[in-house]
């Protein structure tokens, strides 16, 4: 979700152009010291016991300041925000195709084959939202319970009729599409020439 | 790795440098560029850069060594790129060296691709050129370059924030056939000032004539402005 400076939003730019109008968001982050941390998010932080250090970010958008702590746990990359105040906003992980159920998915599918001529899948995250302990429980038990709420944010390279570009798209539980995102990749310049 | 590469690689290592100290001619200076990149619309961009070589120092093994500022060179290169995929491009152009006593040109071919792993953003280039002067045969080169950038905070680089840089290109030139190789390690410092001006401020180490047993080595303190 945190790979491109400027994000663009184009909504559903892609499915109803009478309706869209692109809104600019701006994330910054930067690393922070475990000590600046609320201890209400340190304390959910340590309650899934990562494999891994935990690193802690600032993250600044136009509209919001969150915290987020990234980690290693059971092999898979975490990422858990919350707000400054160190309320859990929601926990995400890098999952596999494979790990989407099958219903899913080719629902997912079909929806993607109607926007791109062609995509192919960069990474897929599943977001948790909702209460902390069912979310630790979740994470433990590797399978979300009923009481939480999931969504599915897949980062894909799709090609249309203009050209080839990455895209942030959001699918929620059922796998109906719920919004896009053109990224913006960042100026690359200094290395390329 | 087996532990006998890893001697080997050691040996050859430690032959190969008393080989270059005995023989190496090492120069020293500066080596400012201005990097001007313009987007033309969301295929085509061009790409403008004024280098120039200032030499302040050379220590030849035979000889003393030499503080003395010496002007040498200024290129001035035109690229046109095209993206030929999300993070792809072919690049064209030309440049124009021009030294106190002589013009020489570069026709340039590269084609250029960009990875991601995790926080490193990494740039490969493939490039040909042709070098042509009035008093030599043209130069042929086949060059990689691999071009790493680390962000010193965050997750990525953004605005005002310092990332490092480091540049290795290995070089193979024909020239009246005689084949060289030429190995480049560039490490940089560089600062995001802007969302258009960048800085960057390293060292160039050049290893020259690899292979007929005269290696020189050439170390440029860059200063790199990006806009």
């Amino acid at each position: 979700m945190k790979t491109a400076s400027i994000i663009i939003s184009v909504g559903f730019l892609l499915l109803f152009p009478f309706i869209s109008k692109a809104q600019h968001k701006y994330e910054r982050e930067f690393r922070i010291k475990s000590e600046t941390i609320p201890q209400s998010a340190k304390e959910f932080i340590d309650s899934i016991s990562a494999d891994s250090k935990i690193k802690w970010y600032k993250e600044i958008s136009l509209n919001d300041i969150t915290l987020e702590a990234k980690f290693k746990y059971n092999k898979k990359k975490f990422s858990v925000e919350f707000d400054t105040l160190g309320k859990l906003q929601d926990v995400e992980f890098v999952i596999k195709k494979r790990e989407i159920s099958p219903a899913i998915y080719n629902k997912i599918k079909s929806k993607l084959d109607s926007i791109y001529q062609k995509w192919k899948f960069q990474k897929i995250q599943i977001h948790y939202s909702g209460k902390s302990s069912h979310i630790v429980d979740a994470i433990r038990k590797n399978e979300p319970s009923d009481s939480i709420k999931i969504a599915y944010e897949i980062v894909l390279k799709g090609k249309n009729l203009e050209d080839t570009q990455l895209y942030e798209i959001t699918f929620n539980e059922q796998g109906e599409l719920k919004n896009i995102l053109l990224i913006i990749q960042d100026k690359a310049d200094h290395l390329e020439y | 790795m087996n532990i006998k590469i890893k001697r080997l690689l050691v040996f050859i290592v430690l032959i190969s440098s008393q080989h270059i100290c005995a023989q190496t001619q090492t120069r020293a200076g500066f080596l400012p560029s201005i990097n001007y990149n313009h987007k033309i619309n969301k295929l085509y961009e061009l790409n403008f850069k004024l280098e120039s070589r200032h030499f302040v120092f050379e220590d030849n093994a035979s000889q003393s060594s030499n503080f003395e500022y010496n002007y040498s060179l200024s290129d001035v290169s035109a690229l046109i790129g095209r993206k030929v995929g999300l993070n792809s491009k072919v690049v064209l152009g030309f440049l124009t060296r021009i030294e106190p006593e002589a013009v020489s040109f570069r026709t340039i071919q590269q084609f250029i691709f960009q990875t991601k792993i995790d926080n490193f953003r990494v740039a490969h280039r493939i490039a040909t050129d042709q070098t042509f002067s009035s008093n030599e045969s043209t130069e042929f080169r086949l060059r990689y370059r691999l071009s790493a950038e680390i962000p010193l905070s965050g997750l990525k680089v953004d605005v005002k924030e310092f990332y490092f840089k480091f540049n290795t290109e290995a070089l193979n030139s024909i020239q009246d056939n005689a084949y060289d190789l030429e190995l480049r390690a560039v490490p940089n410092i560089g600062y995001v000032i802007n969302e258009r001006h960048k800085i960057e401020l390293g060292l160039d180490n050049r290893f020259v004539s690899f292979i007929d047993n005269q290696t020189r080595i050439t170390s440029w303190i860059t200063i790199n402005w990006f806009l």
